[in-house]
């Protein structure tokens, strides 16, 4: 039996909460790494930390670790408190950014390596790393040395030496940063898949967004030490909780305005361009009337037509630029104060020409507002 | 007529052998030539005080071996160095490990502060150890001052492990260097790894500290291990009876007792037995080790 399995599950409360962050500060000197952290993940899951260099995403990881120590607040794992607990007393296992490989051992037993700390016997220890190689594809690389295999190959004993010992949670820091594109793009199906078949909790720490979106179930979208949003795919694309979730996930088409009139559940926002409605479930923040707020919109929601149609925010444009990508068609656009906005679709014939005078229009469900001030 | 500047680089990129020249003609002269006729000389025959003749003959190597004396001094040396080796690693190696992670960024400036030492004269240095091991020395004084023995005792000075003491000295930053520089290029994260994957610290020292230190430990132990054998002037000025070593042997021989060929083939089992125990320590560490 794995010897890290059902320690310290109590109740059933806490079966499905796999990790659990409380209020975790952490402080290098005076700069604030963490600051207020709350996180939740629960079984199986596999949720994305997405933050730029020095957003603390790393730092987080290597408290879930226990490589090192909040300042203030709790860690718990599987219910257990384990704030204090050194990193060999956690059920967590790390692949880490440089993936941390030990040079003098070869890929057999840099796997084996958890295995028979824990004092394994032979057998066992020889038939987990079989399996888990099996898994990774790199059966066959077993007796080389970890020099003499490609980057990706090392990708997958990284991997293999932490899944062989059955961790509750995979901590995994920019652990594809080394590779091209191409192959990453592979190993982020290859990883997704590969989650769902171990079934463990996940923890991926990464800079790139579409990283995140191709990995995550849920994503943790953090900057200068804060979460800034925690939610779903979706949750995060669709409706980002700030102007940096905002900006820094996807494309945002952003205009500058003042509230004009708040009344039921829409609100009216007066731009330089016209003015733009929007669903109140969409506003971040409480804004009165008379607020200075953020419009955002994303290219994709935005329909492009030759006429004006009688939808409420409807703009009149000029074509300024067309560029065609393979799959989408990008439309840049002068709006009549100078200012450009962008606009994305999958359809390629849509007849116009650098110059025409178009029609922009959106629906106000698909508008995000943001309180400036 | 001569060649162009070109034409001659071209000639000579051809002629790769040529590089070899300059490094061969120098081990050549300076230690090839020099050992074989050391080789030649321990075949000599011994007549009388500085008076030998040419010969072809294996009485010198016969006289050392069937000696209890040499083969006795010759045990002796290597014990007295193995132990300071041993004693060296295990002083060195805190040393060097806490220079390599805990004070990198000053870690040249200590390095440096390590070698002032040995840079003041070697015969002055092992003077100085008198002046703390001596009967009127620091340690007897300081013993006898706090009631541990009443009058001063011989028993620290003049005996081998006042060579082990001094040799240390002697040799403890080129024992440090190479340790630093091994475990300097050891990343943090592969300790971050091996504790994450349940290695406690022993079993991290043990399991990736120690196998990737190998190169400096190899390196240490050729820089020191082979000239301590051959040291003479420690053991002349401190070792007494007990500290009697090899090089003292070769060097009464050649000087006082003025039989050369029985000197030289003293060198030579020397020379022999150096390369005997860093073979040893290669096959034990691994020889690519230093080449990793």
């Amino acid at each position: 039996m794995d010897k890290r399995m059902g320690r310290g599950v109590s109740g059933l409360a806490c079966v499905l909460m796999s990790l659990k962050l409380e209020n975790i500060h952490k402080f290098f000197g005076h700069i604030t790494a963490l600051k207020n952290v709350n996180l939740e993940v629960n079984k199986g899951e596999l949720l994305v930390i997405l933050g730029t260099s020095g957003s603390g995403k790393s730092t987080l990881l290597r408290i879930i670790s226990g490589l090192e120590k909040p300042d203030k607040g709790r860690v718990l794992i599987n219910g257990r408190d384990v704030t204090y607990e050194p990193p060999y007393n956690r059920p967590t296992s790390m692949v880490f950014q440089d993936l941390a490989l030990f040079p003098h051992l070869n890929v057999f037993e840099n796997i084996a390596f958890g295995l028979k700390i824990r004092k394994y016997d032979r057998r066992e220890v020889e038939i987990r790393v079989k399996e888990v190689a099996e898994m990774l594809r790199i059966n066959d690389l077993l007796d080389r040395s970890v020099a003499k295999i490609s980057g990706g190959q090392r990708q997958r004993v990284a991997l293999a030496r932490s899944l062989v010992l059955h961790p509750d949670i995979l901590l995994l820091d920019e652990p594809l940063g080394a590779l091209d594109m191409k192959l990453r793009m592979d190993m982020w199906v290859e990883l997704k898949k590969l989650q769902r078949q171990v079934a463990n909790t996940w923890v991926f720490v990464t800079h790139d967004q579409h990283e995140a979106m191709a990995l995550a179930d849920k994503i943790a979208v953090i900057n200068t030490g804060e979460i800034q949003q925690l939610g779903t795919k979706d949750e995060v694309y669709d409706s980002p909780a700030s102007l940096f979730v905002a900006s820094f996930i996807g494309e945002m088409n952003f205009l500058e305005g003042r509230v004009t009139e708040v009344k039921g559940d829409v609100l009216k926002v007066e731009t330089p361009v016209g003015e733009v409605e929007a669903t109140m479930q969409r506003v971040k923040g409480r804004p009165e009337t008379g607020a200075r707020v953020t419009v955002g919109i994303r290219p994709e929601k935005i329909q492009i037509t030759k006429t004006p149609n009688d939808c409420i925010n409807t703009l009149s444009a000029r074509v300024s630029e067309i560029n065609f990508s393979g799959v989408l068609t990008t439309y840049e656009l002068e709006l009549p104060d100078g200012s450009r906005i962008k606009i994305q679709t999958t359809s390629r014939q849509m007849g116009y020409r650098q110059g025409d005078k178009v029609y922009i229009s959106w629906s106000p469900e698909d508008v995000n507002v943001y309180v400036t001030q | 007529m001569l060649p162009s500047r070109k034409g001659l680089l071209t000639w000579l990129g051809r002629r790769r052998w040529i590089n070899w020249i300059p490094s061969t003609t120098y081990l050549l002269l300076l230690f090839y030539i020099p050992i074989a006729m050391l080789m030649y000389y321990s075949f000599w025959r011994y007549l009388k005080l500085f008076r030998f003749e040419p010969a072809l003959t294996l009485e010198n190597y016969l006289r050392f071996f069937t000696s209890p004396i040499y083969t006795r001094v010759l045990l002796n040396t290597i014990f007295i160095v193995g132990v300071a080796m041993a004693l060296l690693l295990i002083v060195g190696f805190p040393i060097a490990y806490f220079i390599a992670r805990y004070v990198r960024s000053s870690a040249d400036r200590i390095i440096l502060l390590m070698l002032i030492p040995v840079e003041i004269n070697y015969l002055i240095r092992i003077f100085a150890w008198r002046t703390i091991l001596g009967e009127n020395g620091i340690l007897n004084s300081f013993l006898v001052a706090v009631g541990v023995i009443e009058k001063p005792l011989p028993i620290f000075f003049y005996n081998w492990f006042a060579i082990v003491i001094v040799t240390m000295h002697e040799w403890l930053p080129y024992v440090v260097i190479p340790l630093y520089i091994s475990l300097r290029s050891i990343p943090r994260s592969l300790y971050e790894a091996a504790h994450d994957l349940g290695a406690s610290r022993l079993q991290t020292f043990l399991k990736i500290t120690l196998p990737l230190c190998k190169p400096g430990i190899l390196t240490a132990i050729f820089i020191v291990f082979i000239p301590a054998l051959g040291e003479f002037a420690i053991p002349a000025l401190v070792g007494g009876k007990s500290g009697y070593m090899i090089g003292n042997m070769i060097e009464n021989q050649l000087l006082a007792a003025g039989n050369w060929p029985l000197a030289t083939a003293a060198s030579v089992i020397l020379l022999a037995t150096s390369l005997i125990i860093v073979g040893i320590m290669v096959k034990i560490l691994g020889m690519e080790a230093l080449y990793r």
